[in-house]
């Protein structure tokens, strides 16, 4: 097998990434180290544990971290108004006040924060989810060590051109007075956000999920990198966390066919899916009077 | 014409053979209502004229033998029987009873009220025991306070209509339905002295006639269905009597109740019978009375069903239903064959080649282009669809494709910034090599000016040494001159001593002995002032000398000092110079710092660059194979 090909099956297989996207990436960086040390070089990567610098520092170079908060502004538009006000509602009436969030491959912490700045809106929002104590969780996986210490030290800066904030849309500019008001260069998350917010090293395809009964999982534009195989193994670890009624949310080009027992939900501008109420019962999930489902009548 | 599906009923060719019957039979249809119908109607007039024929003809009967009850009454009040003692009256009433025929009771009753006499007979002729109410008073009840009183004239009588007579029941322990006809006797002159009295009996008079009237129209076997019903009703219109038999006394039911409430005549109509199929004749009388007697206004009726009655019509109806059948196959073959051949097989081609266009098959001959009818219009259509539905596959495709190039473009972008990362990277790395070297040029141009302006100090002090150097040279060359005065001072000093010495000694000489000492005295001081002046010629010579070295040494001083100077104003220029220097260099490691900073800054921008970039060409492979999909989906290849 030709040296760039047992790179692509070494990173198909660890990581999930397509061939096709590692391809030109592989020979650039092959054809940056002298011939002679070619072979020695990729034998060790290859025979290089998945924990080691080696295969990390290696592997680091093929993830995409892009990411800014409040992207995708109509799906989260939709969660706010629609999927997390009927969530808080239902765990109200079930005096039962807890929300997980699971953010999968969640780069540098963008997609986390921003989460959780939606839900705490949510509850604030509610004169009735305001006097409780919420149990409140939103867990941010990746398999870049690198960005997760982005993500924990918690500091996102407007300096480049393409920064964090390059898109934040009008509706969620007040979560970052800092930036948009003081005109300032930083923004930092606040205490709460770092009590409910939390981060994890997981390779989406291999390792298990986070949570087990998640109510809401976002998981955009990860798939796309993956081939067939291993987007149905990351779809299945996370259709398995999510407890039923739960939902699910995709990038807009992350799934072409909605797989059997996921319910397709759309309105004209984001699509989400939800997982079926009616299936097997899940052990770990609350009794039925706790499910809820934002699109109730 | 393979796979054409039939479409039976729903079909065009099932309309178009439906809206050629209905054209087609529609004068058929309505010729043959119109003759049935009159037939029909024809026959239900001659059953209404028959059937009221019927009702007249037994009302006028029953009003004749009712009138002839109404004229007993009055023959018998006249018969001298009735005038005598009770047995007589008795008797009399027995005779009468049994002679007529009709009559339950004939009860005589005096001026007080009281029975005398009541027939011991029935009619026929067998005794009955009525002795029970001879000597009951009727006063007070109409027919006798009416005949009494002298209300009932000559030639008239009491009537009342039928009614359940307690008189009668009590004897025949019957229901006792009669009919009342009394009249009073009259004395010799004119009084009522007595009131006759007569019960007709119900059964025997008006149930007789009708009975006859029910054998007429219902003869044994009549199926029930068939049977024709008849009810005399009451100027109350209350069933009186009727067949088949149901309660007296029964409230009539609507139509009879509607038919009971018309004007005194007589006449018939058809009703549409209880079943709701099939239809009756109603044919009905009044019973206007006969003569003087006026009757009770009862009315007769009956209910005849119409359907036994319409075997010619029926068989009219079948005929034409027969006819119609047979038109409706012939037109259903003939307009069926037709219209397959002119209309169906050919809409069923352009059936089955619209189907095959929709499912993205447009290889087809489509000939029927040149038809000049609708179907032609059609086609000419359709073609027009082949057309545009080939343009939109092909561009389709053409989506599809520029999708894909649109992907390689944007993955172009993504290895270009991936390049320039690269580069940027170099970039960076080199003018932090170069700002390294400067900022180390930076530093020795520091450090020179440093050791350049410590040199400048040390010039300094040196020519200030040095110009105080000069002073000191000049003092000593003064010095030296006075030094020179003073020994040749001292040499004229030592001279004069000299000649002192020497005229002391020629003094001494003179002075003789004593003068002896005093010749040694002057000649030692001879010697001293001889020394002396060797000495300050001595002085005088080192001092020149002394002199002249301080006179060169001030020339070296001066020419020192200038040296001096002018090294002092050379070193002054450049540490000058090597400031400038140094300021320029901070200067450059300011700027250069600065441009590091944008270079990583740039490298940031490129970097998030980079991943947009990859993020579209991954998110563009996806939509390229959604647009694949799209494409085959179009060209209807299984997925």
């Amino acid at each position: 097998m030709e040296l760039a090909d047992q790179l692509k099956t070494a990173l198909l297989e660890r990581v999930g990434i397509r061939a096709d996207i590692t391809s030109a990436k592989i020979q650039a960086r092959l054809e940056a180290i002298p011939e002679v040390e070619r072979m020695e070089w990729v034998r060790n990567l290859i025979t290089s544990p998945v924990q080691s610098e080696t295969w990390q520092n290696f592997v680091e170079t093929f993830l995409i971290h892009e990411t800014y908060f409040f992207r995708h502004e109509h799906q989260l538009e939709f969660l706010h108004s629609s999927v997390l006000p009927a969530l808080i509602q239902e765990r109200i009436e079930a005096g039962r006040p807890e929300i997980r969030i699971w953010c999968a491959a969640c780069s540098s912490g963008e997609e986390a924060y921003t989460a959780a700045l939606l839900l705490r809106d949510c509850i604030q929002k509610s004169p009735a989810a305001k006097q409780l104590t919420w149990r409140a969780s939103v867990i941010g996986t990746d398999l870049s060590a690198e960005v997760l210490t982005k993500a924990r030290r918690g500091e996102y800066s407007v300096n480049n051109g393409l920064n964090s904030f390059r898109d934040v849309p009008a509706f969620a500019r007040h979560h970052f007075p800092e930036i948009f008001q003081a005109g300032e260069k930083t923004w930092h998350p606040d205490a709460w956000l770092r009590q409910t917010v939390s981060f994890q090293q997981r390779n989406l395809i291999s390792d298990p999920a986070p949570v087990s009964d998640a109510d809401v999982i976002l998981c955009r534009n990860v798939l796309i990198y993956l081939d067939e195989k291993n987007s149905q193994q990351a779809l299945q670890t996370m259709r398995n966390a999510l407890r039923p009624g739960g939902v699910l949310i995709l990038g807009p080009a992350d799934m072409l066919k909605t797989p059997g027992d996921l319910e397709l939900l759309t309105n004209s501008r984001a699509m989400f899916w939800r997982k079926s109420t009616a299936n097997r019962p899940d052990p770990g999930a609350p009794s039925s009077t706790h499910r809820y489902s934002p699109f109730k009548a | 014409m393979a796979n054409t599906p039939s479409y039976g009923i729903r079909g065009i060719g099932a309309k178009i053979v439906i809206s050629g019957l209905l054209i087609a039979l529609t004068p058929l249809l309505i010729t043959s209502y119109i003759a049935v119908g009159k037939a029909y109607k024809d026959r239900e007039n001659s059953q209404g004229i028959e059937c009221q024929g019927a009702v007249e003809q037994v009302a006028d009967k029953i009003d004749r033998l009712l009138f002839e009850r109404y004229g007993d009454v009055q023959a018998f009040v006249f018969h001298p029987g009735a005038a005598g003692e009770p047995k007589t009256v008795t008797e009399t009433a027995n005779t009468f009873t049994k002679m007529y025929g009709f009559y339950d009771l004939m009860m005589v009753a005096d001026a007080n009220g009281k029975i005398i006499a009541v027939n011991t007979v029935d009619a026929d002729g067998k005794a009955i025991d009525s002795t029970g109410l001879i000597g009951k008073s009727v006063k007070g009840e109409p027919w006798f306070e009416e005949c009494i009183s002298g209300r009932i004239k000559e030639g008239e009588s009491y009537t009342a209509d039928v009614a359940a007579d307690p008189y009668v029941a009590q004897i025949y322990k019957s229901q006792g339905l009669s009919l009342n006809f009394s009249a009073p006797v009259l004395n010799a002159e004119g009084k009522p002295e007595r009131v006759w009295s007569n019960r007709v009996s119900w059964v025997r008079s008006v149930r007789e006639v009708l009975s006859g009237l029910d054998k007429i129209f219902n003869s044994e076997g009549t199926a029930p269905e068939n049977r024709t019903s008849i009810q005399l009703l009451s100027s109350k219109s209350q069933v009186l009597e009727d067949y088949p038999k149901s309660e007296v006394g029964t409230p009539a039911g609507p139509p009879i109740l509607a038919l009971a409430q018309l004007s005194g005549k007589s006449g018939f109509f058809s009703h549409p019978s209880e079943n709701g199929r099939d239809k009756d004749i109603l044919a009905h009388a009044p019973f206007p009375g006969f003569l003087s007697y006026k009757g009770q206004g009862w009315r007769l009726m009956v209910k005849k069903p119409l359907d036994a009655a319409m075997a010619e019509p029926k068989a009219l109806r079948d005929l034409f239903v027969l006819l119609i059948s047979g038109s409706i196959l012939g037109i259903c073959l003939a307009t069926h064959q037709t219209v397959g051949l002119f209309l169906v097989r050919p809409l069923g081609d352009l059936t089955s080649k619209t189907k095959r266009l929709s499912e993205g098959d447009s290889n087809f001959d489509l000939h029927e282009v040149k038809r000049t009818d609708e179907l032609g219009a059609l086609a000419r259509a359709m073609e027009i669809f082949r057309e545009t539905s080939n343009k939109i596959r092909t561009m389709t495709g053409h989506t599809a494709l520029s999708v894909d190039e649109a992907s390689i473009a944007v993955g172009q972008i993504s290895d270009g910034a991936r390049t320039q990362t690269s580069q940027l990277n170099l970039v960076s790395t080199a003018l932090n090599e170069s700002f390294t070297a400067i900022k180390l040029v930076t530093n020795n141009a520091v450090k020179a000016r440093e050791r350049a302006e410590g040199a400048l100090q040390t010039v300094e002090s040196g020519r200030s040494a040095v110009s105080q150097l000069v002073p000191i040279v000049e003092a000593i060359a003064q010095n030296s001159r006075k030094i020179t005065q003073i020994t040749q001072v001292i040499a004229q000093i030592a001279n004069r001593t000299h000649i002192l010495s020497l005229n002391a000694a020629i003094e001494a000489a003179r002075a003789g002995e004593h003068g002896k000492g005093f010749v040694v005295v002057a000649q030692e001081v001879g010697k001293l002032a001889e020394s002396s002046a060797q000495n300050a010629k001595q002085i005088a010579d080192i001092v020149e000398q002394a002199s002249t070295d301080s006179q060169r040494g001030r020339v070296a001083t001066e020419t020192v000092s200038d040296s001096m100077d002018s090294i002092a104003t050379g070193t002054k220029e450049t540490t000058e110079m090597i400031r400038s220097i140094a300021v320029a260099m901070d200067e450059q490691q300011a700027t250069l710092s600065q441009i590091s900073g944008n270079v990583g800054e740039l490298r940031n921008i490129a970097m998030a660059n980079s991943a947009s970039s990859e993020e579209i060409t991954a998110t563009m492979i996806q939509l390229s194979k959604l647009s694949n999909d799209t494409r085959m989906l179009a060209e209807y290849k299984t997925l």
